[in-house]
């Protein structure tokens, strides 16, 4: 006597997975929501800067040296001792900036991620050996590392990039362990392995993915710390060069006529706060929503 | 104890050697010598400097060299300036600048925890979210925007403070705000936080349902418990003041090590900047290894074994 009712399709309950469920949380999240915006804006103005007819950064307008914000002009921020559009100059900033902060983190997780991962899942000595490496990292001061590395090599942006991201990766490793060890003896994992799957594949295909939710919480937390560390070596006037620009030179730049013109050091460091402000308070709200500890 | 401080100290031993070798060959690497500069030297003063500095022996051989120096508290000469070397331009620096960190580090420690258990004591209050968002602010602004900023406001607009100069203790004030600010807002943060996990926690609520006065509960378990990450906290932090500093020096003009740091990564000084980057490595080391006897001295869960 089977009753067939029971197995018929009922009225569908629709399931709320993971990531439908932070996105709720997120988007309940005022501060996170407006940072995000705010983010989006910055990134558009910054990247657009070129197409959106405003001055070249490298013009000089002679009558406008170190003048004050104009907006009937269009000079929103003033402009600098040699007579450049400040606010075009911010904008070309941002690009660095924000690039800096794109690249470093990509490679910052792309190591951590697998350092913390192979660790993990290998356990035993290899894991060992691997997080004591990570601990001997830790103490290096990485910031005269990375300022040697420029003083060394030259002054190349790219090599910047790479340097910064390839000793910004440790909390990400020390994170990805972690949490690897706790789904290393998971059912599923136990089954790819019976299935003959290989360990490599097993870490990218099972493993990484289940890691997910910290490592974006990380990382838009390692956003701020790289864009920090740019603007750091730049500031010291060991990073990006003239023509170029970066909220650290930019801000530099400022220091030294703030006395006369106080608005080129206000307008660029304002910018900067503002984006790196955004950017923790979308990672605060990204752990927020992806945080199963409080649901 | 003594036993587990041997071992730390010892486990310690690598970690310095792995910063000076990746130091070492880093400068080493560097295209071009240290004596490229725009007036060429003739060809028989630069062979001499080449063989005076041992610069034609293989680099493993120069490299046991530095180790053996180093051993001996000798930095090498500085390639900038000649007549003196390393460890004298350091031992010249290190005194200021160990007295602005200790002084940074101290307040931020003071305040960061005093406004952080403050903050969770009064959760949700006006205090709480003063605490929270100037640590939020704290956090994004960076020093060298801060260190211009007051300047601008209490030396040149108001005039309370002297902007430059070294030596009196008024000279010290800004830099070293400057300095601690960003480390007072990570504290607080950090602070608050393990004060909040800590007050739901099991014991804190056995105490209080033993009938301990509440100024008991807080201060011999539920702070000393909250410290915990504070404590481990203070490695890395002693690692921002230390990064910091170069940057604060150089905009206060303070006459510290951070600065020859600056100075010689500007002039292409090798041996200055990888003997103030050995020396900042040893610290940085010393200090999570104080942090970590600490640790165990206020986790009970703690034995040294």
């Amino acid at each position: 006597m089977t009753d067939v009712s029971l197995l018929a399709p009922q009225a569908e309950v629709k399931g709320r997975s993971l990531w439908a469920d932070a996105r709720r949380r997120f988007l309940g999240n005022t501060a996170a929501v407006v940072g995000l915006v705010v983010l989006i804006a910055i990134t558009l103005l910054s990247f657009g800067q070129p197409y959106l007819g405003l001055r070249d950064p490298a013009d000089i307008n002679w009558d406008m040296i170190s003048a004050p914000p104009d907006f009937a002009q269009g000079y929103y921020f003033g402009t600098d001792q040699n007579g450049r559009d400040l606010f075009v100059r911010t904008l070309q900033g941002g690009q660095v900036s924000l690039t800096v902060g794109f690249i470093a983190t990509m490679v910052s997780l792309v190591i951590g991620t697998l350092w913390g991962a192979s660790a993990g899942y290998l356990g035993g000595r290899v894991d060992a050996v691997m997080m004591r490496i990570v601990d001997i990292l830790y103490s290096i001061p990485f910031v005269f590392l990375v300022i040697l590395l420029t003083v060394v090599f030259g002054r190349n942006i790219e090599l910047m990039y790479l340097a910064i991201g390839a000793v910004s990766w440790l909390d990400m490793a020390r994170i990805v362990r972690g949490q690897t060890v706790s789904i290393r003896r998971k059912e599923f994992i136990e089954a790819a392995h019976a299935s003959g799957v290989s360990n490599w594949r097993i870490i990218t295909r099972h493993i990484i993915p289940n890691c997910l939710g910290p490592v974006v919480v990380y990382m838009t937390l390692t956003v701020p710390a790289v864009i920090l560390t740019e603007s750091f070596i730049s500031y010291l006037g060991m990073g990006v060069q003239e023509p170029d620009s970066s909220w650290g030179t930019l801000i530099s730049e400022g220091v030294k006529a703030m006395e006369v013109a106080p608005w080129a050091v206000l307008y660029p460091s304002l910018v900067m706060v503002v984006t790196l402000l955004a950017l923790n308070f979308v990672g605060d709200g990204l752990r927020d929503a992806l945080d199963p500890k409080d649901r | 104890m003594l036993n587990y401080f041997i071992r730390r100290l010892l486990g310690a031993i690598p970690t310095l050697f792995t910063i000076i070798a990746v130091s070492f060959m880093l400068v080493h690497a560097a295209p071009g010598g240290p004596f490229d500069k725009e007036r060429k030297v003739p060809a028989s003063v630069e062979a001499k400097l080449i063989e005076k500095y041992h610069l034609d022996e293989p680099l493993p051989q120069q490299f046991a060299r530095y180790i053996g120096d180093l051993m001996q508290g000798d930095f090498g000469p500085s390639f900038k300036y000649p007549d003196r070397s390393v460890s004298e331009l350091i031992a010249a620096g290190f005194p200021t600048s160990l007295l602005l960190g200790s002084c940074a580090i101290s307040l931020a420690l003071l305040l960061g925890v005093f406004l952080g258990i403050w903050a969770a004591l009064r959760q949700n209050s006006w205090i709480d979210y003063l605490c929270v968002g100037s640590a939020m602010l704290g956090i994004a602004i960076p020093n060298y925007v801060f260190a211009p900023l007051m300047t601008l406001v209490f030396g040149l607009l108001l005039g309370w403070l002297p902007v430059n100069g070294w030596g009196e203790p008024r000279h010290m004030v800004l830099p070293i705000l400057a300095l601690a600010i960003p480390q007072v807002a990570a504290i607080t943060r950090l602070t608050r936080a393990s004060m909040l996990e800590v007050l739901g926690s099991n014991f804190v609520r056995t105490a209080r349902a033993k009938g301990l006065p509440e100024a008991v509960t807080l201060t011999r378990h539920a702070i000393r418990a909250a410290m915990l990450p504070v404590v481990s906290y203070l490695g890395p932090a002693v690692a921002y003041v230390v990064t910091g500093s170069v940057i604060i020096e150089e905009i206060f003009r303070i006459p510290g090590i951070g600065r020859y740091f600056v100075l010689g990564a500007i002039n292409r000084d090798y041996t200055m900047v990888l003997g103030v980057t050995v020396v900042f490595g040893a610290l940085i080391i010393l200090c999570n290894l104080i942090a970590d006897l600490c640790y165990g001295l206020l986790d009970p869960k703690v034995r040294y074994d």
